[in-house]
């Protein structure tokens, strides 16, 4: 659906907002931005999805999520709705054709398909590499892990894990904070949840994020997946290397084949700037197996509480 | 380092232990010796000195205690079957809970099924049937109270690396488990470890257990346990009779309420073992000044020479010479702050112990019975050497 009929839908549908900006599209799914109706001021971000079935799932699943969880660090979902078959139809009829002729031609041969809508806030935000510029990179670097942690630490005690942590899903405001985007791979870990990964190397990640257990069949996934993407993802901060290497030079057998030998590059020296504490700190997130990780979110938070007094 | 009764039959000899002589640090109840009502009349100060073994080892067991517990799995389904339970494991874990946060024991336990063969879904099987049904439950219930989750392995677990990695991995992947109640079955031929591969997987487990930053409370240990003070364990236990200082399920198929009458063994701190009586009385009436080197008197064991009739095994007064004596190595081993010294320590007591074995053989007198020999020094020797370095 392009946006200017999008724009029409939305009104039918009295959601209370006016997109003016496409910011996203793959495939079925589109990301869009608009503002309020009722005040302008208010910018929104309108995510659009043909309806099928695992699709809209997975974003009813986001949704949930974070209904459940009233924080800065995730958007806030303002508005969701499945517009069916049913809906379109009544949409179509509810319009005059002796009054809106030219309207209600182009509703009926759009053949518009159900969708399913979601209206959340806005997140304005800056690119990491701006977000980290400056002599106090590492200092900003261990801020944002800290936010981050406290973030994942709300999801991880409603035993949900993101699974594709990336710096594409954590958006930096302006004032360095950082906000977690994207949950619709998260997975709860509630009891009779099974989240094994699929041996067609099919497991709903970013390989180059991703824990060695995402990568291998029948693996568990959890909340340690997690803690070695944040681990993946300080590393590239710091470093502006992969700790294992890149997938994107190595593909996936180099990246498991360093998994197993525990290739881990020295963070120290990638740069040396970084401390010893961080260094432990960083390296405890990347351990191969899960269990050699932090096992508590509060642990984490202690210990990025400690390095921070580094730079006091 | 906490010290607690790993109880079993006449376990009112532990509650006397605890209790009036002030001996460990409280009990691990037993079930299937203790009945329902039993328990529950305890008083108060007991409880939240102790923790409660639900026992599901063996969820069929016909034992007439344990199926005095309605929510244990034989007596919930009048007949315990997998599949059955399966419908039925939220509703025992919310009893079972209730009953425990009820009695206001010191921490929760979460049962786990006693699996003899490594099988292959060995973790799903211990989630489906207890862990996950019993840490909803406990969510739900809001308690404050810690948690530990019963890991019943065998020394085939623990020397497979694939495996343990396996379990490590699992353990620890629960935010909300403050440690595991630790229980191997070393299935070996005689009274102490005597295969080093096995005692040292125990150690190394242990060792990575707490390394990941969970605690460990170690079950049915025998004088081994003195070993675990060097790893910084949540807990070790004494017992009394032989099948509360080793783990394995017969006490929950087979009647031990009739058991063989054993030769009477007392403990003998400074050997690091059990003598029997006989020999005691040897060394003490024809080698006195052997007697003065060896023997460590309590008020029990005085109480039994005075008496000089041979001990039956089914008196108390033997087995509360060893929870005092094992309790004062304990309490003395928690006392050094360092690992390094704890090890040194432990490596003299050995050491120690070696020469007076040697004494003992050099003054003729015959150790025929395995048992009571010192063959498990050497390998605890090769032990502590092993724990003084780091893990690879």
């Amino acid at each position: 659906m392009n946006q200017t009929l999008l724009n029409e839908m939305l009104g039918y549908l009295e959601l209370g907002v006016s997109i003016d900006q496409e910011h996203f599209r793959s495939g079925q799914r589109a990301v869009f931005f608009g503002k309020s109706t009722q005040d302008n001021e208010v910018k929104l971000a309108v995510k659009y999805c043909l309806y099928n079935e695992t699709r809209v799932a997975r974003i009813q699943r986001e949704i949930n999520i974070l209904d459940g969880i009233s924080s800065n660090y995730f958007p806030k979902v303002h508005k969701h709705i499945y517009v069916t078959s049913e809906i379109i139809s009544e949409i179509i009829d509810s319009i005059n054709p002796k009054t809106n002729f030219d309207q209600s031609l182009r509703l009926k041969t759009s053949n518009i398909k159900p969708f399913f809508i979601s209206i959340e806030e806005f997140i304005p935000n800056i690119p990491w590499a701006d977000a980290l510029n400056g002599s106090d990179k590492i200092s900003k670097i261990v801020n944002i892990l800290l936010q981050t942690f406290e973030a994942l630490s709300l999801l991880w005690g409603s035993k949900i894990v993101h699974r594709d942590l990336k710096p594409p899903n954590i958006l930096i405001r302006p004032n360095l904070s950082p906000v977690i985007i994207d949950l619709g791979i998260a997975k709860s870990l509630k009891e009779g949840t099974r989240d094994l990964t699929n041996p067609a190397f099919a497991s709903p990640c970013t390989p180059a994020y991703a824990a060695p257990e995402q990568l291998v069949p029948d693996s568990e996934i959890n909340y340690k997946a997690d803690q070695f993407s944040m681990g993946v993802i300080a590393f590239e901060a710091l470093t502006g290397e992969f700790p294992y290497g890149n997938y994107n030079d190595i593909d996936l057998d180099g990246l498991v084949t360093n998994f197993q030998n525990g290739r881990l590059r020295n963070i120290q020296e990638l740069n040396q700037g970084v401390s010893p504490r961080l260094a432990s700190f960083v390296n405890k997130l990347l351990n191969v197996e899960p269990y050699k990780r932090f096992r508590h979110a509060e642990a984490i938070l202690e210990e990025i509480g400690k390095i921070r007094s580094e730079f006091i | 380092m906490k010290i607690f009764h790993q109880s079993g039959h006449n376990n009112n000899w532990n509650r006397d232990s605890f209790q009036e002589h002030g001996i460990g640090d409280g009990i691990i109840i037993s079930p299937v010796h203790t009945l329902v009502n039993v328990v529950e009349g305890f008083d108060s100060d007991l409880k939240s000195h102790s923790v409660f073994d639900p026992q599901f080892y063996v969820p069929d067991s016909q034992k007439v205690k344990l199926n005095s517990y309605h929510f244990f799995p034989e007596k919930l389904l009048d007949g315990f079957t997998t599949n059955d339970f399966e419908a039925s494991a939220h509703e025992s874990a919310q009893l079972c809970l209730e009953f425990q946060i009820r009695n206001d024991f010191e921490f929760l336990i979460i049962p786990a099924r006693y699996h003899e063969q490594m099988v292959s879904n060995f973790i799903e099987k211990q989630k489906a049937f207890s862990v996950e049904p019993f840490l909803s439950e406990a969510s739900k219930s809001k308690t404050k109270k810690k948690i530990f989750l019963t890991l019943p392995l065998t020394a085939a677990m623990l020397l497979d690396s694939k495996f343990r990695v396996k379990v490590l991995n699992w353990i620890t992947s629960y935010q909300e488990i403050y440690g595991i109640y630790l229980l191997v079955n070393f299935d070996e031929p005689g009274k102490q470890i005597s295969n080093f591969e096995k005692l040292n997987a125990y150690v190394a487990f242990i060792s990575e257990v707490r390394g990941a930053d969970l605690q460990v409370l170690c079950g049915y240990c025998n004088t081994e346990g003195l070993l675990l003070s060097a790893l910084d364990v949540y807990g070790a236990t004494i017992g009394a009779y032989e099948n509360t200082r080793r783990f394995s399920i017969d006490k929950f198929i087979d009647d031990d309420t009739e058991m063989r009458g054993p030769a009477p063994r007392i403990y003998f701190p400074k050997l690091l073992n059990w003598i029997r009586y006989d020999t005691a009385v040897e060394i003490r009436d024809d080698h006195p000044d052997l007697w003065k080197t060896v023997y460590s008197p309590t008020s029990f064991s005085e109480s039994i020479f005075e008496k000089g009739t041979r001990p039956h095994f089914t008196q108390p007064v033997l087995y509360h010479h060893h929870f005092e004596l094992i309790n004062d190595q304990y309490k003395t081993l928690e006392k050094i702050i360092s690992k390094e010294d704890k090890i040194n320590e432990l490596k003299k007591s050995v050491s120690n112990a070696l020469a007076l074995y040697n004494d003992i053989d050099n003054a003729g007198i015959l150790l025929f019975d395995g048992n009571c020999k010192g063959e498990h020094l050497p390998i605890w020797n090769r032990l502590l050497n092993r724990m003084g370095k780091p893990l690879t």
